[in-house]
């Protein structure tokens, strides 16, 4: 089968080129969220679904 | 977006949220969910009995299960991702709907859409591509209505007073521009009349493109939604914050990047270019890792609150979601690798996995999340916890009867289908063996089903007592900051920039989905190979293209399959494996999905027009146990010869080689072709006139099916053989 699956392989550039990329986002992602300069904006982040702003009035 | 920004320091704003059209959009999914779930249960008894069908051509399975599917999908899970969407929003943003008018204004859109899609559904206006079943009238209201969506999710965004998008934004950004991307594209289509029109791919390019879209309709509209809810909805719930914010923006862009090239997993041992299954297989494999990335945050997010999950109804259904979830994103990757594929594909694992997915994950996190909203936006209390409780035994024991009827019913039938003796012989020649076989599974199925639609009832009572409890209240006012008063961040990391950065972030995302769309779909639809040229196939006489639009209108590919696949079994079963320029002149593609029926890619010559009229009007007396319905109703309708002309022009247009007379022709050949085969029943005992009925239509394209290809084997155009197509 696997021979099958090479024959047939019109353009196999172009999952090389799809991988590439793929690594390319994850490694920028990862480089993007390490580093530790995020770490008080991330734990800021992190807060905002537990804050609605504060309710000044109309129902309880 | 500049990230200067002036300092205005402690300038407050009042604002307050806009939950009227949330509470519309709730209601809605609700009493749309139902509507889903009854039709779900009634297929599921139409397949333990034919006799669910009721004998009425409206209500039969292949009308019904189009219309239980697009239910679910776009009026159940639609409507709460809008109400859940829109909440969130809000309060991520700190800002009041962009535009309450343009909600509205899409609420009623999309209920229109639902009610009038479903009725065209029961009447048979189907485009015969699976969840895009809707014809184009509705195909443009549903464009309009999620630009609406994306203008106000931007607009809300753009009126914002926290400058940093949440992790749950990005979601629902990258949900919309592609579920937009995905539905224009596949909807390309050029209308014969008001309720007809034919996709502009044929064949292998149609089949690509419906399955970059199937697939990516249950990434993008099931998945990433959800996702978004689940990293507002679990923090809130449980109090505490989501367990990893790094890991979400890991989970976000690897998710988004891979998801879209897996729909050619749809498609493996089709006859679409090799290549492209490699990729849509490696890429499922790979979406595995941050399909778990993404389900251990929602989970780890209830660290130390696991004694809240047993009291609280709302963290019960959302912990129980991100789990199936997990599952479901377990064994879609295994299902994905082609030679489990090949067991499983055309069986009902796809069909109990998908529930692992719909019912497990998407009706869980909307249980748990309207469990939330619902009290806070009715300024009330849950009105009975034990009843949501209960509501959750009966779901879950109801989806696991579900899912395991399921698992056995298919890999039962698709080692029977496969199975042979020493002597190469198939052990279950006749199909109707390996539909008897899992009958008794139909059956654990549908009460499965109806304990899910009894769990799903308690809810509604719950929420109609709790609803009935709440005391009418001004609308809450909230303060904030405004965005004008945030101070720049001087050493905010790249990432976190790019969160202030919605139109930016939009793009980016676009991007994500585009590379994986451009690359998968690009060389496929730009080969010549697939369209027609000098083939050895005939276009469709005028007779078999009405015909096969009957087949499409009753729904007939829901139950059968028109692919070949390259294996002994197959080719023993079937005949010869399908190859890619018999399908040059289908518009739409009607590989299928599922073979509730056998193949019928080579039914073609294979019984005389007799077999078939008796086996329409009553397929028991001819397959003694069969689960077909009876379809008597297509010797007495008319088939349809006034739009005949325009249907061949279309066609003809889009590359079909039909004459000029061929064209003008047209309804005095399908006469006579038609004449032919009424000739021929009545030659054999069939007393009424049926020359100008659905039925000699249907059968002449039944008929069609496979007939030019053993005549190219005959004439040694093509060679007869059991393994890789061309
Ligand atoms: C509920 C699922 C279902 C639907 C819908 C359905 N069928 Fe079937 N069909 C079956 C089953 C099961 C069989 C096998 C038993 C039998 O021969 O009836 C079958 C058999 C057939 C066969 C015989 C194939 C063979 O090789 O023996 C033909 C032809 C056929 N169906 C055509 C149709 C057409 C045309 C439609 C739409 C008008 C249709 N079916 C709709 C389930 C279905």
């Amino acid at each position: 089968m696997r021979d099958q699956v090479l024959n047939q392989f019109e353009h196999p550039w172009l999952m090389v080129v799809g991988m590439i990329l793929f690594i390319m986002v994850f490694i920028g992602v990862l480089y993007m969220v390490t580093g530790k300069k995020n770490n008080s904006s991330f734990s800021e982040a992190e807060q905002l679904p537990l804050e609605d702003g504060q309710k000044i009035g109309g129902a309880k | 977006m500049s990230t200067e920004q002036v300092s205005h320091q402690g300038e407050m704003e009042q604002f307050s949220y806009d939950d009227k059209v949330v509470k519309k959009y709730i209601l809605a999914s609700l009493f749309w969910g139902f509507a889903a779930l009854l039709a779900g249960v009634t297929i599921a008894f139409q397949l333990s009995s034919w006799k669910f069908n009721f004998g009425l051509e409206w209500l039969t399975f292949g009308r019904l299960r189009p219309l239980h599917t697009n239910a679910a999908i776009f009026a159940f899970v639609g409507n709460a991702i809008f109400a859940g969407v829109f909440y969130s929003l809000q309060r991520l943003a700190k800002a009041r709907l962009f535009n309450s008018f343009m909600a509205n204004f899409q609420f009623w859109l999309w209920q229109l859409i639902i009610a009038g899609g479903g009725l065209s559904l029961l009447l048979g206006y189907s485009h015969g591509k699976e969840y895009a079943e809707l014809e184009w009238p509705f195909d443009i209201a549903i464009a309009i209505a999620w630009v609406l969506f994306g203008v106000n999710i931007l607009g809300t965004l753009w009126k914002r007073r926290e400058k940093h998008i949440y992790v749950a934004i990005w979601f629902y950004i990258s949900t919309f521009v592609t579920v937009a991307v995905l539905h224009i594209v596949n909807s390309i289509e050029i209308p014969v009349s008001l309720m007809k029109s034919y996709p502009v791919y044929a064949g292998v390019q149609d089949a690509l493109v419906q399955w970059w879209y199937g697939h990516n309709a249950v990434a993008f509209f099931l998945t990433t939604p959800f996702l978004g809810l689940m990293y507002y909805f679990v923090p809130k719930a449980a109090n505490r914050p989501v367990y990893s914010y790094r890991l979400s923006i890991i989970h976000f862009w690897s998710l988004i990047f891979l998801y879209i090239w897996a729909g050619p997993h749809h498609l493996l041992y089709s006859t679409l270019p090799e290549w492209a299954q490699t990729v849509g297989m490696v890429f499922s494999v790979a979406l595995w890792a941050p399909s778990w990335g993404g389900m251990i945050n929602g989970l780890l997010t209830l660290r130390g609150a696991w004694d809240k999950v047993r009291r609280d109804p709302v963290l019960k259904f959302l912990a129980t979601a991100v789990t199936f979830y997990g599952m479901a994103t377990f064994e879609g990757p295994l299902m994905s690798i082609k030679s489990v594929n090949h067991l499983a594909h055309f069986t009902d694992w796809v069909v109990g996995h998908v529930h692992s997915g719909t019912i497990g994950w998407n009706y869980m996190m909307v249980a748990g999340i309207f469990y939330f909203m619902i009290p806070r936006i009715w300024n009330t209390t849950l009105y009975s916890v034990k009843l949501a409780n209960l509501q959750f035994w009966t779901a879950t024991i109801g989806l696991l009867m579900y899912m395991m009827s399921m698992w056995t019913a298919g890999i039962t039938q698709g080692l029977m289908w496969r199975a042979l003796d020493d002597g190469g012989r198939l052990v279950y020649p006749q199909f109707i063996e390996t539909v008897v076989k899992i009958i008794p599974m139909y059956w654990v199925r549908a009460f499965g089903g109806v304990l899910i639609l009894i769990g799903f009832m308690f809810m509604l009572y719950n929420i109609f007592k709790t609803i009935q409890q709440a005391k009418k209240e001004e609308e809450p006012v909230y303060q904030a900051p405004a965005l004008s008063s945030a101070k720049p961040e001087a050493h905010a990391g790249t990432h976190r920039k790019l969160e202030g950065m919605p139109m930016v972030f939009t793009i980016l995302a676009l991007l994500a989905i585009l590379v994986g769309s451009l690359i998968e779909l690009v060389p496929t639809l730009t080969s010549h190979k697939y369209l027609a040229q000098k083939t050895f196939m005939k276009p469709y006489s005028p007779l078999e293209l009405v015909g096969r639009d009957v087949y499409i209108k009753e729904g007939c590919y829901v139950c059968h399959s028109q692919l070949v696949r390259p294996s002994p079994d197959e080719y023993i079963r079937y005949g010869t494996v399908s190859l890619a320029e018999e399908h040059v002149y289908d518009r739409p593609f009607q590989w299928g999905s599922r073979r509730i029926g056998p193949d019928l890619a080579r039914v073609g010559g294979k019984y005389n027009h007799m077999w078939h009229y008796k086996h329409m009007i009553d397929p028991r007396a001819v397959t003694p146990g069969s689960i077909m319905p009876v379809y008597d109703w297509l010797e007495t309708k008319k088939y349809d010869h006034k739009t005949l002309r325009k249907k061949m022009k279309v066609m003809a247009s889009l590359g079909v080689p039909y004459s000029e007379d061929e064209i003008d022709n047209a309804i005095e050949n399908a006469k006579a072709q038609a004449m032919g085969i009424a000739n021929e029943l009545s030659e054999s005992g069939v007393s009424k006139d049926i020359a100008d009925k659905e039925m000699v239509a249907l059968i002449a394209y039944l008929q069609k099916l496979g007939a030019d290809v053993k005549q190219a084997i005959k004439d040694g155009k093509v060679i007869d053989k059991a393994g890789g197509a061309e």
